[in-house]
């Protein structure tokens, strides 16, 4: 064999070698009904903030009475609508993939300290802490409580 | 939960700083439109103040009267805070906190000692403008946006040091927390330092011994030296 032609044959046995094998994806499937009664007040209430998560610029965006309105018409004490729980949900729910499932999900790490298995949170508060002290924290158990039911 | 006819008036009234026009809304659940346990203060245990919704307008003109720049324990002290302009809508929470969080018995004075100037309207005969709340260990106050221009609240210095967080809002009326103007004020108050040794005293402390030790030995070395050098000559 000619000497490039080692090489590339041998680069191709590297390369096949170092393939990474396919997967299948975890689809979240999280409770719509759990979401509404138990997640979506909490979210609404530590995310949909008007500079934080109640903005339309984030992917993760949360709408609804008190906060930000996903409709500017809609009345600040209105209750939710059906578009903005549905909003919600969708992009809560797409926050719940991750490499290994929902427990490594940039929903469940980004909002806790890094030395608890944190992702990192641009938004730290005027403190500079993390929006959930500690996974202890109970809205955090809440989330986290709706984003692993039933996920092995 | 029921509210007296005047709660329900205020709250479809159209010209108010705070989203929570009541301000027993704040402690009310995110989905029927409350804050949700939030009061925006600023503070530690609160996390974000008010400029975490609103945004864009003119800020508020309060005023925070200076304090001691140390604190004795156990003395009560007194925060002012006052404002020019108040026909506009303008609305503030604060909150003192010690290191654990606690409120350091804050007070707010008596509804009936009120002066006009904490007052709606600006009037002897007006509501109280000036409300508490506790929340666990904690003491939020605020004031309703209703033309009051002067607050005064006392708390007690505990030896520790003392956050104070002040958040207001000066809304622009058009309803939406954009074009409103906010006020973010957090300070340090630090207790007095008070020595309990007496003064400095070089062999008072851990410290002490090693470094009389070098000082005896820099002293004899500098005899020797100069001993040396009365030899030479």
């Amino acid at each position: 064999m000619r000497p490039v032609a080692f090489q590339f044959a041998a680069c191709v046995t590297v390369i096949a070698g170092c393939a990474i094998e396919p997967t299948t994806l975890d689809i979240p499937n999280a409770s719509p009904q759990v979401f509404e009664e138990v997640v979506y007040p909490i979210l609404l209430a530590d995310c949909g903030f008007n500079t934080c998560h109640g903005s339309k610029d984030r992917f993760f965006s949360v709408f609804g009475p008190g906060r930000a309105r996903l409709d500017a018409t809609t009345a600040a004490f209105d209750p939710p609508t059906s578009y903005e729980l549905a909003h919600s949900y969708t992009r809560a729910e797409s926050m719940l993939f991750g490499p290994r499932g929902p427990r490594s999900s940039l929903l469940i790490r980004k909002p806790v300290p890094i030395d608890q298995g944190g992702a990192g949170h641009k938004g730290d508060d005027l403190w500079g802490a993390p929006v959930y002290s500690s996974v202890d924290d109970p809205h955090f158990v809440a989330i986290y409580n709706w984003a692993t039911a039933g996920v092995p | 939960m029921t509210r007296p006819w005047w709660v329900i008036a205020i709250l479809f009234a159209p010209t108010h700083a705070l989203a929570f026009s009541d301000h027993a809304m704040f402690g009310d659940p995110v989905k029927d439109g409350g804050g949700g346990g939030r009061y925006f203060t600023g503070s530690r245990a609160e996390k974000y103040s008010c400029s975490v919704c609103h945004q864009g307008g003119d800020a508020p003109d309060f005023v925070v009267d200076p304090l001691p720049e140390t604190l004795e324990a156990g003395t009560r002290y007194s925060l002012v805070i006052h404002w020019s302009d108040p026909e506009s809508p303008q609305a503030l929470q604060l909150e003192l906190a010690t290191e654990t969080g606690a409120d350091p018995s804050v007070m707010i004075p008596d509804a009936a000692a009120l002066p006009a100037t904490s007052r709606c309207e600006g009037s002897a005969t007006g509501l109280p403008a000036l409300y508490s709340v506790d929340i666990g260990n904690r003491r939020v106050v605020g004031v309703e946006d209703c033309g009051a221009s002067r607050i005064e609240v006392s708390f007690l210095a505990t030896g520790d040091p003392i956050e104070v967080s002040i958040g207001g809002v000066r809304s622009n009326e058009d309803e939406t927390p954009n074009g409103d103007g906010v006020f973010d004020k957090r300070f340090v108050l630090s207790p007095a330092l008070h020595s309990s040794g007496g003064g400095c005293s070089v062999g008072g402390g851990s410290s002490g011994a090693p470094l009389s030790i070098i000082l005896a030995w820099m002293l004899r070395r500098r005899r020797r030296s100069r001993s040396r050098k009365l030899g030479a000559d």
